[in-house]
């Protein structure tokens, strides 16, 4: 589902990012990416979604090279994957509701089910109550699960999520991994990026470590 | 179709707050830009109406010298006829001469005109109407070449077609052509700039936006069209805007025009934007809102917003 084959990423000024990366995660698994801070888990996550090519290396996930990918397929290929970003990146223009309802607005959906879907997703993620409300009323927590409800609403086949409780007490960290849970028990991949060794130890799932750039170890559940 | 409207309607009305004083002067400044495009152009349309009218009652007039027989006469007008582009021949005797002068200038007493006849100031002459158009370069120089040969013929004694003003109004017209094509030019190279500025001013505030969009899978082509739409439509409402304003200047002109004694034969001369002209404006308002837009919003929308600030 996910294969990181030999993979490099420099930036400009010979900054190397990633170096000689690979590792393969199948179908349904649970995993953890961690490292310090300028371990590369940021650039390997871009890689992940698509939102960056690799220097060098093959980068397969969802069944798409990514390094062969076409630019005009891109879109396509982020639409597979359900991407929950540290700072959210929600859209303060628009409610709660439209937020979580964007990628199925995007896919082209009818009113009926985006309605409906989104509906459903904010029921689960007990924000049901704040649907009309915009990002900026919204606690941290509150702005964590939006960002995961948007990534979840079109039920990709990957979801990966940047340091998705780095925001949260304790309590809400646990809830936010509760819903990465569920959804990985209907069959969805979860690749989580975290600096978070207790949660790490707490949920008891593989983990691949990155250090400087290069993978450090695994560690299977 | 009703999707991409939709979309656009949606974002316009997102966007309209936090952009309006923004929008606003765009319009005003491409209202102004199209109205002056607007009225030079319909200003070069009426003088060239002019023209045709004064093109229309083009006649070559040929006077014959004194003491002319009938069979020289009957010569040249034979000659007259076999020229190419005649459109028929009159022959004015003196009497006739006299008779349209005393008509046309009834202030002269009838003393002055018995002693014009004595004196023989009205030759015969033959008057040429032919067909075409003066304001043609052209035809112009082949007046001047036929008018030579006449003028060479055996008891012509003059050719006239108004040489003086025709020739000056015709070089006048064509300066004044050129001079509107290269500020129409300038105008519509300013529009581009201007509806190009407003689009890159418009994608560089909804940047955060747009990356947010790229990274969840919008299409490129989806990012740019609300950019697009809104560029066509800043440009058509400028230009409809525009239109109508020069329509309601040209409609007050002629009216000017019927009422003033000296002018009042130039009234329905003066014309409004005819259905080519604004369907041709409609057609260049929008060509002109769609590539400013397109090429700038292609320019600024890659698909990777978050791998270009990545990699800075």
């Amino acid at each position: 589902m996910i294969s990181f084959s030999h993979v490099y990423k420099t930036f400009r000024g010979e900054v190397h990012a990633l170096r000689d990366v690979s590792f393969t995660i199948p179908k349904g698994d649970f995993v953890f990416l961690t490292g310090h801070s300028g371990a590369g888990k940021t650039t390997l996550f871009n890689l992940l979604a698509g939102f960056d090519r690799a220097t060098s290396g093959h980068v397969m996930v969802a069944n798409y090279n990514l390094a062969d990918l076409r630019d005009d397929m891109v879109p396509y290929f982020r639409r597979k994957v359900g991407v929950v970003f540290q700072d959210f990146k929600l859209l303060n223009n628009r409610t709660v509701q439209e937020n979580i309802a964007l990628p199925l607005e995007i896919a082209g959906a009818s009113s009926i089910m985006i309605h409906e879907k989104s509906n459903q997703m904010l029921s689960s993620l007990g924000i049901a109550d704040k649907a009309n409300n915009y990002p900026d009323e919204l606690s941290g927590g509150e702005k964590q699960r939006v960002a995961i409800g948007r990534a979840l609403i079109a039920q990709p086949d990957v979801i990966i999520a940047d340091e998705p409780t780095g925001n949260l007490d304790p309590h809400l960290s646990r809830e936010v991994m509760n819903v990465f849970l569920k959804f990985n028990a209907l069959g969805t991949t979860v690749f989580i990026a975290t600096h978070d060794q207790n949660l790490v130890k707490d949920m008891q799932k593989r983990v691949v470590r990155l250090s400087k750039g290069e993978l450090a170890d695994e560690a299977s559940a | 179709m009703k999707q991409v409207l939709k979309r656009y309607i949606d974002f316009s009305l997102r966007s309209w707050g936090s952009e309006m004083t923004l929008r606003l002067s765009t319009v005003i400044i491409l209202i102004f830009t199209f109205s002056v495009t607007i009225f030079l152009a319909q200003s070069a349309f009426n003088f060239k109406r002019v023209m045709n009218r004064w093109g229309d009652n083009t006649k070559i007039t040929v006077y014959l010298a004194e003491g002319q027989n009938e069979d020289t006469r009957q010569k040249i007008e034979n000659y007259l006829k076999r020229i190419q582009d005649v459109e028929s021949i009159k022959f004015i005797s003196q009497d006739e001469a006299i008779a349209q002068f005393s008509k046309s200038n009834s202030l002269f007493t009838n003393d002055f005109i018995d002693d014009l006849k004595e004196q023989e100031v009205f030759p015969e002459s033959f008057e040429v109407t032919l067909n075409g158009s003066i304001q043609d370069t052209v035809y112009l120089n082949r007046i001047k070449q036929v008018s030579d040969k006449i003028n060479d013929q055996i008891g012509v004694e003059e050719v006239s077609y108004g040489q003086g003003w025709i020739e000056k109004y015709s070089a006048f017209l064509r300066l004044m052509n050129s001079l509107v094509a290269i500020i129409v030019t300038l105008f519509i190279a300013a529009s581009l700039l201007i509806i190009s500025n407003l689009i890159r001013v418009m994608v560089h505030n909804q940047r955060d936006e747009i990356e947010i969009l790229e990274l969840i899978g919008e299409t490129k082509s989806n990012i740019r069209m609300p950019f697009i739409i809104e560029g066509v439509v800043f440009s058509v409402i400028a230009y409809t805007i525009g239109l109508l304003m020069n329509m309601v200047l040209f409609n007050w002109i002629a009216n000017e025009f019927a009422q003033s004694t000296i002018l009042s034969h130039l009234a329905g001369i003066v014309a409004h934007p005819e259905l080519g002209f604004i369907s041709t404006g409609l057609f260049l308002s929008i060509t002109v809102g769609l590539l400013s837009s397109y090429f700038t919003a292609r320019s600024v929308n890659t698909g990777w917003a978050l791998a270009t600030r990545s990699n800075k």
